[in-house]
């Protein structure tokens, strides 16, 4: 019987997205630690289709016992309309149709319900709050439940379905405080359990940075650039990055600025964007090393790992100032600036990109705040001290 | 943190006020920039709507169209007596239902901006009453030291339900409880204290410490300690905490009074503090006028020279 079991939409060492490489980062790093850790999750791959990619049945990934089971049906073709008919006013949603939105979006599937519902010793932990596997698990649980909601201040996070799930869990274990904060303001009850600011381990990449290949292997001559790096989707704010590195361009008339990521929303083409696509990890870091800062414009972050892997690069970074989770983490580590409107994005990126001292202790900062707070010790502490308040 | 770390921290700090300083020079010596800026702007909002519910600008729509009076309403087309009475009634309801719609809207509208204004209020009374941080003079918040933790947990043997630390800092009570095996979470005002403890695991929250005993139901908290951090408050407020403690607690629960004496403060502190704290004996009186009865510990060898400890009979 497993002491941790990890319930997640999609699981996989290829699977985008935040919180299910958060959910896979613990996982993995827990069973190394001697812990028995299994996750239960469905066979997806995509987060579009939910169509079956990986095998069906148990596998030991990594050390982990990682269960897979078939979703009962696809995403259905009424969940953009449901979205556009419902998210404007999510407060005013009925609590039939939130849930039949959520089964829209899917991943619903009753096998994997039924393997929630049999977990009868340790803990379950659920990530991220937003699909039907942590909702229903929550529902069915015979054990202790953390959740690991990976909230920010979206739409559907007003839809009355979830007051259920949140207002039942056992424990929160947040990615940061502002997240906690948006999670006590919109359900108040959950004051009353056990909580803490775990976030995600950060680890320095075991192979050595080489900005230069990745500026031959891009074709990037020595003009300095501004990277994006991670999904390249309209909710993240490229959009609005465009528009200001557009505005930027045409009053400097210099500057470069990367898009580093798959592009799921295409972005108008502009003079001085280069979008080089997916990334390998070597890519990844050899891109953050050669760039003068790392731009995060999201909004919707919880916790922002694109970040951290920037100062563990040793790249200052610049962030959007209404983003709580990514703004505290650079007022906390004093390795990045951030923006609130246009001139300050102007004013903050000019500076970036000429003062090499300022980039220095931007990077050095950030870097010290990493490896303190985000270290796998650091973080196993306090997700351990969390688990240890449920027994 | 390190000294360089520090010393980073401070720089960057700088430098972000620097670039908003800047900013807003040009934003205020170009007011195409600012037209710009609207503009793009509106990239974003396309994709996100009004977070939670109705946006003012619905709401002014929704005004607008239920403001037109529509000219063309069905009367009848026959004359006489009867047609006009039906006529009469009909426009008195019309009326009277345009009336009820628009008092309706008002109401809305006016609960609406209410409120916003109420939040503004809150917001600039918060920052007049904000209290000068004692860390922007170099002067350390009160550390709790372990004698006085282990004196709290002695008196705290069979608490049953949760723990709350009032102004717990980085958490030394917190972790004192949770040793002993209570279920504790601590509150705290500075987000920088809190996030400086933020390797160790603990449960603090970031909130005042009113706000955060409005989340709870009345007699639902096992015990509560009141920590040093508190007596940077004005008496004032520091009734009003008193009263949601007193009506978070359970019957059975401990009430614990951690706080220096406010006469034994340095002097800059003194002069900072006017008519911030109360006594431990002060606390103890009010906790009495509450119906509860109440111990006096005194810790000769700390800073808290008393611990106040209450319990009702």
């Amino acid at each position: 019987m497993a002491d941790i079991t990890f319930v997640t939409p999609r699981y996989g060492e290829k699977v985008l997205g935040g919180a299910e490489q958060g959910v896979r980062a613990l996982a993995t790093r827990l069973s190394a630690d001697g812990l028995d850790v299994e996750v239960l999750t469905t066979r997806a791959h995509s987060f579009v289709s939910w169509a079956d990619h990986y095998c069906e049945g148990t596998a030991i990934e990594d050390g982990v016992c990682v269960s897979r089971f078939s979703v009962d049906y696809p995403r259905s073709s009424k969940f953009q309309a449901s979205c556009e008919r419902l998210l404007p006013n999510p407060e005013e949603a009925s609590l039939g149709d939130s849930q039949r939105l959520l089964d829209e979006q899917g991943p619903t599937s009753s096998a994997l319900v039924d393997a929630i519902a049999q977990v009868d010793s340790g803990v379950l932990a659920l990530s991220p709050y937003l699909y039907n596997p942590a909702v229903q698990g929550v529902e069915v649980a015979r054990v202790p439940t953390v959740l690991h909601a990976a909230a920010h201040p979206e739409q559907a996070f007003w839809l009355p379905v979830f007051d259920a799930m949140f207002n039942s869990v056992s424990a929160l274990a947040h990615y940061s405080r502002p997240e906690q904060s948006l999670v006590l303001n919109r359900f108040p009850l959950t004051a009353r359990v056990p909580q803490t600011i775990v976030g995600l381990p950060v680890e320095e990449p075991n192979f050595a940075i080489d900005p230069e290949s990745a500026r031959v292997e891009f074709g990037l001559d020595d003009e300095p650039f501004a990277i994006f790096l991670g999904r390249v989707v309209a909710g993240k704010g490229v959009n609005e990055l465009v528009k200001y590195f557009a505005e930027l361009r045409s009053r400097r008339g210099t500057g470069k600025l990367v898009f580093a990521g798959p592009i799921a929303d295409p972005i108008d083409k502009t003079e001085g964007v280069v979008c080089v696509g997916p990334v390998s990890e070597q890519q990844k870091y050899g891109l953050l090393a050669a760039s003068y800062a790392l731009v995060n414009p999201s909004q919707m972050e919880s916790f922002s790992l694109v970040v951290l892997e920037a100062w563990l690069a040793g790249t200052a970074v610049l962030v959007n100032g209404w983003c709580g989770p990514t703004r505290e983490h650079c007022v906390d580590s004093g390795g990045g600036l951030w923006y609130s409107n246009f001139a300050e994005f102007e004013v903050a990126m000019n500076r970036l990109r000429e003062e090499k001292e300022l980039r220095y202790k931007l990077a050095r900062a950030g870097n010290y705040y990493v490896k303190n707070y985000f270290s796998w010790p650091a973080v196993r502490q306090r997700y351990l001290a969390l688990l240890a308040r449920l027994a | 943190m390190s000294a360089e770390t520090n010393n980073d921290v401070a720089y960057i700090k700088r430098v972000q006020a620097e670039i908003e300083a800047e900013a807003a020079k040009r934003r205020k010596n170009d007011p195409e920039l600012v037209l710009h800026e609207q503009e793009m702007q509106r990239v974003w909002a396309n994709v996100v709507p009004a977070v939670g519910g109705i946006g003012k600008s619905e709401l002014s729509d929704r005004v607008k169209q239920l403001a037109i009076i529509d000219a063309n309403a069905p009367t009848g087309a026959r004359f006489g007596r009867s047609h006009l009475k039906r006529m009469v009634r009909k426009l008195t309801r019309w009326y009277m239902h345009f009336v009820v719609n628009q008092l309706n809207v008002l109401h809305h509208h006016q609960s609406r901006l209410f409120s916003d204004l109420d939040q503004r209020l809150t917001r600039l009374e918060l920052k007049h009453q904000k209290q000068v941080s004692l860390e922007d003079f170099g002067i350390d918040a009160i550390e709790v030291d372990t004698e006085v933790i282990e004196a709290v947990v002695q008196k705290f043997p069979d608490v049953e339900g949760q723990v709350v630390a009032v102004a717990c800092g980085t958490g030394e009570m917190v972790a004192g409880l949770e040793k002993a095996g209570h279920l504790a979470h601590g509150v705290e005002e500075s987000s920088a204290v809190v996030a400086s403890a933020t390797c160790c695991g603990l449960d603090l929250r970031v909130a005042q410490p009113v706000t955060h005993f409005n989340l709870f139901d009345d007699a639902s908290l096992g015990a509560v300690v009141i920590g040093a951090g508190v007596q940077r408050q004005p008496i004032g407020e520091l009734l009003i905490l008193l009263n949601e403690v007193t009506r978070c607690v359970s019957p059975q629960a401990r009430i614990a009074v951690v706080v220096a004496d406010p006469s034994s403060r340095s002097v800059p502190e003194a002069e900072l503090y006017v008519g911030c704290g109360l006594t431990p004996e002060t606390w103890a009186y009010l906790l009495e006028k509450r119906g509860y009865v109440t111990e006096k510990v005194p810790m000769p060898t700390s800073v808290i020279s008393t611990l106040v400890f209450a319990q009702k009979p």
